[in-house]
């Protein structure tokens, strides 16, 4: 140890110097002015334990243990952190629910909705295209026209639906360029029939657009599966209806019930069901306009 | 079975248990009161103070969180306040003395009854512990602060270092010169000093 080090540790020698004299002693013999250091430090330690202590009026002592009592008794842990949750902690749950509730869309888009008797309908971009399909009346695949052709060759050259998993996330902008190009083929005029392949989505819309023909046939397919789905309902409220006679239905039900009737021409039934829809508040617009729709058929 | 320490017993006050408090209290009353005392060289601050630092104790003892060591926690509270009140009396000390307040044909240092140490400190000068305390007090507030800490409380080097701010070798030499400064101070006390603990300089 040289002088610097001593001086630096002069301290600590004084705490050694307890426990090992004799290591502490070598050192100082080297060096007169570290053993003067040591002893002027030395002394005014001894000095400061002089320093008198004293003690806080015990009023004050009491007016603390009261405080921490209190504070024991209106306040508990637990409670507090509750109270207090901090605010980020609230944002990190709100971003949780919203992240959740976006993750629980189905991934290709499939938005279920459930009609009024509970038979739930499923409409994905997928079936959209599917329903776009020639198909016969026993299902078997019609030959297209050169149009058609085309428009199966791009259909088939889509890439195939990725599990969520795998799939890209959909942006929004992508989302509402799909969109957009459902509407377009809803309306799209035929002679955007022959736009290039682009993007996916101009294909999709261009995929559907040149099977405009193919719409006509989808429409009576889907014509037939709501004849087959009002077919059902009927049935099912009839038979509901024959095992228990207090079997009522809401306002949703009834109005569904009076426009299946109206499809199948049972106007009789139709009337009276629309007319109970049309009492009530919920459905009555739109139980109106069916009845205006018997009328005029 | 050894004592619980001191954050066993601040989770035990957290959790509850008053008498863990009451504990604290005890193991850092006499220390942390005069480590304020000679900080603030008044008694009436130094209650005042003492009984500041033990609220903000409670109010904030869900915080403590056990990173740090309680003492370091406490006295980093304490030197705060410290601080605070330093500076208060700063600006107040810079009101002039020879103004004449509204009203009164006086300054107020002639209106000042006794601008010197208050009695009971007079009658205690004189003596060996009198002057120790004055010695103290005349330190630099950096090394006064650390003086304090150490030879009052006890404090590690490093914890002192975590309290100021500074780096322990930092805290080693202002311990070292309060110390020489103190040494330089009492040196006409150094025999009334020998009588007093003679077994303490034997090496």
């Amino acid at each position: 140890m040289n002088c610097e080090q001593c001086k630096e540790d002069v301290l600590e020698l004084i705490e050694r110097a307890a426990i090992d004299p004799a290591g502490v002693q070598e050192i100082l013999d080297r060096c007169p002015d570290c053993r003067t250091l040591f002893d002027d430090m030395k002394a005014a330690l001894v000095a400061a334990d002089q320093l008198p202590l004293e003690d806080p009026p015990s009023r004050v002592d009491a007016e603390v243990l009261r405080a921490a009592a209190m504070r024991r008794a209106n306040v508990t842990p637990v409670r507090k952190w509750r109270l207090q949750a901090p605010p980020w902690a609230m944002a990190a749950i709100a971003v949780l629910a919203v992240g959740i509730g976006v993750w629980s869309i189905p991934p290709n888009g499939n938005v279920a909705t459930e009609d009024a008797l509970g038979t739930t309908v499923v409409e994905t971009e997928e079936d959209f295209v599917a329903e776009q399909k020639p198909v016969g009346a026993r299902g078997e695949t019609v030959q297209a026209s050169s149009e058609k052709a085309e428009a199966r060759v791009l259909l088939d050259q889509r890439e195939p639906v990725k599990p969520r998993a795998e799939a890209p996330a959909k942006s929004p902008v992508a989302r509402r360029e799909r969109g957009q190009a459902k509407r377009k083929v809803l309306s799209a005029p035929v002679q955007k029939a022959n736009a290039p392949e682009t993007a996916p989505t101009e294909s999709f819309a261009a995929d559907a657009v040149a099977g405009s023909g193919m719409l006509e046939e989808a429409k009576e397919d889907r014509d037939d599966k709501a004849d087959e789905a009002c077919r059902k309902t009927v049935a099912d409220f009839e038979k509901r209806s024959r095992r228990d006679e207090d079997y009522k239905l809401d306002p949703e039900q009834q109005l569904a019930l009076g426009r299946c009737y109206a499809k199948s021409g049972d106007a009789k039934s139709a009337r009276t069901w629309l007319e109970r829809a049309a009492a009530h508040a919920k459905t009555k617009t739109r139980a109106g306009e069916a009845l205006e729709g018997l009328a005029s058929d | 079975m050894s004592d619980p320490e001191d954050e066993a017993l601040l989770r035990a006050y957290q959790a509850g248990e008053d008498q863990a408090f009451e504990l604290l209290l005890d193991r850092y009353r006499r220390p942390l009161f005069n480590f304020l005392l000679r900080s603030a060289r008044d008694r009436g601050q130094a209650e005042e103070l003492y009984q500041d630092v033990w609220m903000r104790v409670i109010e904030r003892c869900d915080e403590f969180r056990g990173d740090a060591k309680f003492s370091t926690w406490l006295y980093t509270i304490a030197r705060n306040r410290c601080v605070d009140h330093q500076r208060k009396m700063a600006f107040r000390r810079h009101a002039s003395l020879d103004a004449t307040a509204p009203g009164s044909s006086q300054s107020l240092g002639e209106r000042v009854p006794n601008p010197g140490p208050p009695t009971d400190r007079l009658a205690m000068r004189g003596t060996l512990q009198a002057r120790i305390a004055e010695a103290v007090e005349e330190l630099p507030e950096e090394q006064r602060e650390v003086f304090l800490m150490r030879q009052v409380q006890g404090l590690a080097f490093k914890e002192i270092a975590e309290v100021v701010g500074v780096s322990a070798n930092t805290v080693k030499s202002r311990m070292r010169y309060a110390l020489e400064r103190l040494q330089h101070g009492l040196s006409d006390l150094e025999e009334h000093v020998r009588e007093v603990e003679p077994h303490k300089h034997e090496l």
